[in-house]
C-alpha cells in the first residue's frame, strides 16, 4: 500500500490505517523528539502530541513533502514550542561562553569527550542545533530539513556550518588528540 | 556561491561525530503500544469535546503610532479574532458533516450546498488570515523599533493575543493555503519565544534574542512577501 492509499484509509476512519500509518512513522518520531529533548517523558510527550495533530491535518496535507519528512515536520514544530513552554532548554543549557570555558583544558582533571561536547551541542543556538542534530546525527538531508523547519535549504546548509564551526571551537582541545 | 569546501564544511572528525551521536541518544525500545493508547484516548476525548474556542482574556492594549501598515484599533482585532472563530467553527461543521452516517443518502443540491460553503469557509480562512498577517506584521515590525508608546508589557500581551489566534488559524480545516500555513508555523515558533520571555520581554542569552530578532524580521519579509499589503482577501 503507497502512501496515498494509505492516507485515503485513514481519512476514511479505517482503524488498521491509522495504527499502520503510526507504525510507519514512530520510530522516527520519537527519535526525533528524543534527540531534541534529551528526556523519555517529554520525548513520549512529543510524540503524542504530533501524530495527534498529524492526524487532525492529515486532510491538509498535499504531498509536497514526503509523508515522514511532513510528520517530522509537524514533530519538530511540538517538540521545540514544547521545550520553550516547559523551559527544560533552560536548565541544560549553559550558554555559549560558559561552553568555552568548559573547552579550556584543565590537565588535572579533563572531561570526558561526550560531556564536552554534550554541553558544547547544549550550547548552541536552538536553530544550530536543530540543524546539526538532524543532519549530522539523523541523517536528514538538507532539503528535509528545509522543509521541516520552513527554512532554505541553504540556510540549513548554513546553520550546519555554523554549528560545527562552533563545536571545533568549543573541543578544540580534542580534535588533535582524537583526530 | 561557490563549490569550494571550507574547512567548516567538512563533517566533524570519527571521535567527535562519534560522542555527538551519543548526545541525546534513544535508549531501550520505543514504548508504541503505550503512546498510541495515550494518543486514541486524546482524539476520543478532542472528539467528544467537539471544538473548543478559548477567545483571550482581556489584556493590555497597544497604542502602536509608527507601523508600516497603520495602527490596527482595538476593536478590529477583536473583530478578527471573531473571524477567525467563526471560521473555524464553519469548518468544524463541514466536518461533522461530512463525518456523518455514511449510510445516508445526500441529495445534490446538499452536496452543492456543502461545496459552497466550504468554498465560503475557505474564502473567510484567507480573508481572517490576512487580516491576521497584517497584525502580526505591524507586531513584528513594532517589536525590531519599538516607539515611546510600546511597553515590554504591552507587546508580550500583544504577542500572547497573536499567538492564540495563530493558533486558532492553524487548527481551522477551512486553510488549506500551503504557503500561509507554512507561514503560521513560522509564526507560531516565534510568538512562542516572544511569550516565553515574559512581560518584561527579557531573555537570558543574548544569543538567543539576537536570533530572535532574526527570525522575526525574516519573517517579517516573509509576511510581506506572502501578503503583500492591500492584496484582496478573497482572491482565492
Amino acid at each position: 500500500m503507497d502512501n496515498q492509499q494509505l492516507i485515503a484509509q485513514v481519512l476514511s476512519g479505517d482503524a488498521r490505517a491509522e495504527r499502520a500509518f503510526y507504525d510507519d512513522n514512530v520510530d522516527k518520531v520519537y527519535r526525533l523528539a528524543y534527540r531534541l529533548s534529551g528526556d523519555s517523558a517529554l520525548a513520549q510527550e512529543f510524540t503524542q502530541e504530533t501524530f495527534v495533530r498529524a492526524f487532525a491535518r492529515l486532510a491538509q496535507y498535499r504531498g509536497d513533502a514526503a509523508l515522514a519528512t511532513w510528520i517530522c515536520s509537524i514533530c519538530v514544530t511540538t517538540t521545540l514550542n514544547g521545550l520553550r513552554s516547559t523551559k527544560t532548554r533552560h536548565k541544560r543549557e549553559a550558554g555559549y561562553d560558559e561552553a568555552l570555558t568548559f573547552a579550556i583544558p584543565t590537565r588535572e582533571s579533563e572531561p570526558d569527550l561526550k560531556e564536552r561536547m554534550r554541553h558544547a551541542i547544549d550550547a548552541l543556538p536552538e536553530g544550530y542545533r536543530t540543524v546539526f542534530l538532524m543532519h549530522d546525527v539523523e541523517g536528514f538531508t538538507h532539503e528535509e530539513i528545509g522543509i521541516s523547519l520552513g527554512i532554505e535549504t541553504g540556510s540549513s546548509k548554513a546553520r550546519l556550518f555554523r554549528a560545527r564551526r562552533k563545536l571545533r571551537v568549543a573541543l578544540a582541545e580534542f580534535e588533535g588528540e582524537w583526530a | 556561491m561557490t563549490d569550494e569546501i571550507n574547512p567548516d564544511e567538512a563533517p566533524l572528525p570519527t571521535a567527535q561525530a562519534t560522542a555527538a551521536a551519543a548526545y541525546n541518544a534513544p535508549s531501550g525500545e520505543v514504548p508504541r503500544d503505550a503512546m498510541w493508547a495515550a494518543i486514541q484516548a486524546r482524539r476520543s476525548s478532542a472528539s467528544a469535546e467537539g471544538v473548543h474556542l478559548e477567545l483571550p482574556n482581556p489584556t493590555p492594549r497597544v497604542t502602536v503610532t509608527h507601523t508600516t501598515r497603520g495602527a490596527l484599533p482595538t476593536l478590529s482585532r477583536w473583530v478578527t479574532l471573531a473571524t477567525v472563530s467563526s471560521v473555524i467553527a464553519l469548518g468544524a461543521l463541514l466536518i461533522s458533516t461530512r463525518n456523518g452516517s455514511p449510510s445516508v443518502t445526500v441529495d445534490a443540491p446538499i452536496v452543492a450546498a456543502a461545496k459552497a460553503d466550504s468554498t465560503a469557509s475557505a474564502v473567510a480562512w484567507q480573508q481572517a488570515s490576512t487580516e491576521h498577517f497584517g497584525f502580526a506584521e505591524t507586531m513584528l515590525a513594532t517589536l525590531s523599533a519599538p516607539g515611546p508608546a510600546e511597553s515590554d508589557a504591552q507587546l508580550s500581551a500583544w504577542s500572547r493575543d497573536l499567538l492564540q489566534s495563530t493558533r486558532l488559524l492553524m487548527d481551522s480545516p477551512a486553510g488549506r493555503d500551503p504557503k500561509r500555513r507554512a507561514l503560521l508555523l513560522d509564526l507560531e515558533l516565534v510568538l512562542v519565544q516572544l511569550v516565553q520571555s515574559g512581560p518584561t520581554m527579557q531573555l537570558d542569552d543574548r544569543t538567543v534574542m539576537d536570533e530572535l530578532l532574526s527570525q522575526s524580521a525574516l519573517l517579517l519579509t516573509r509576511i510581506r512577501t506572502t501578503v503583500p499589503a492591500g492584496m484582496p482577501a478573497s482572491r482565492n
